[in-house]
């Protein structure tokens, strides 16, 4: 929205009011968490199944937020049109049915994204209900999130070679991972630039990549951006989805740093190439429908 | 015994040049792995796994940490 636009300094004011309202819910997201934990652990005496309605508990948790976001204009999001499929694989597994095959089921999914605010975590794990994130080491060591990283049964990336050799094992055993690939959050206005533990995990187990990239349109909640200087026009995230990569086809007679180097170029390259190419929010109604429409929860195995 | 005399330097020399594409005129035991070398943190994962397969040792990944230079490595397998 312009300044010069109708209407322009009533937004600006509904900003100022709700911005400091809305983040703050994140904390109650995570007291509700905190309040399941305990309940949780009484109810569910298997780790897996606990672990399983915990993650369940924050997909939910986070599509509510994101649904109350829409409702109160601070943020917009969609799906690119037509990419919704690529996200079925990826969200099966929430019935108990489900759960007791998992382990048998093929590899995991890698999914990789961009991570230009700090909010996008969540729009991730509100369209995906079962994902194992890697966590920077110093969250595990909050007290809070500490405890709710380790009862959702994420991993942390204090050493490479632990994690690697632990995502690993979650992949192989037909969990699905999401690692931002930047080791951080995005730098405003740079390319992005990919760490090696992403693409060597995807050499070792050579399982499915799904890569996210997600469009913003602010640097607002971005590293250097303090959550009070508001934005001036309306936030929107836009996601586009796959298609799936699959890592097979990497050269077989090259060394393991040649396929790393070679495959982390080929995202890199993929993700700057979109992320070039400026993509307009639509207008019309219908365009917005796909995203509500898994949000809402209409796609097969979704449940609720 | 000098550093490069040793078979652990050797054996070390020889990974870097096949499987690490490293000109072996840029090696010595003072080579940089990191800034010299071109070795990213995940090589560096590699090549201790492949040196735990070529020696029999138990070497562990934290101790990856200090090391910089070949003659850090070659050390670092001599004191395990």
């Amino acid at each position: 929205m312009e300044p010069a636009a109708p209407g322009y300094w009533l937004w600006r004011l509904w900003q100022a009011v709700i911005v400091p309202l809305f983040y703050p819910l994140f904390g109650l997201g995570c007291a509700i968490l905190l309040l399941l934990v305990p309940v949780a652990h009484a109810v569910l005496r298997e780790p897996k199944k606990r672990t399983r309605y915990f993650r369940l508990a924050v997909h939910h948790i986070a599509r509510l937020w994101f649904n109350l976001a829409r409702l109160l204009r601070v943020f917009d999001y969609r799906l690119v049109n037509g990419q919704a499929e690529h996200l079925l694989p990826l969200q099966a597994a929430t019935t108990d049915s489900d759960l007791s095959t998992a382990g048998e089921n093929a590899h995991g999914h890698l999914v990789l994204a961009n991570h230009p605010a700090l909010i996008d975590v969540l729009m991730i794990l509100a369209l995906m209900p079962n994902l194992c994130c890697i966590m920077k080491s110093d969250l595990s060591q909050h007290p809070i999130l500490g405890l709710l990283i380790r009862n959702l049964n994420y991993l942390s990336n204090d050493n490479p070679e632990i994690w690697l050799a632990q995502a690993q094992l979650r992949l192989e055993s037909g969990e699905s991972l999401l690692v931002f690939p930047e080791g951080t959050r995005t730098k405003p206005g740079q390319p992005v630039s990919f760490k090696l533990g992403a693409v060597e995990l995807a050499r070792r187990t050579r399982a499915k990549v799904l890569p996210l990239v997600v469009h913003y349109n602010s640097h607002y909640l971005s590293k250097s951006c303090p959550w009070y200087e508001l934005p001036h026009s309306k936030l929107t995230y836009q996601l586009e989805v796959g298609p799936t990569i699959n890592p097979r086809t990497l050269a077989v007679n090259s060394t393991p740093r040649q396929a790393r180097r070679w495959l982390n170029q080929e995202l890199q390259r993929y993700f700057r190439e979109r992320l070039a190419r400026p993509l307009a929010w639509p207008t019309g109604a219908a365009d917005v429908a796909d995203i509500r429409r898994v949000l809402a929860g209409n796609l097969q195995h979704l449940g609720g | 015994m000098t550093i490069e005399n040793s078979a652990i330097y050797q054996q070390l020399s020889t990974l870097l040049v096949q499987e690490f594409e490293i000109d072996p005129a840029s090696i010595s035991p003072q080579s940089n792995l990191f800034e010299d070398l071109d070795i990213d943190s995940i090589d560096a994962i590699d090549m201790l796994t492949r040196l735990r397969d070529l020696t029999g040792k138990d070497l562990p990944a934290d101790e990856l940490k200090s090391v910089r230079t070949i003659g850090d490595v070659v050390a670092l397998v001599e004191a395990n």
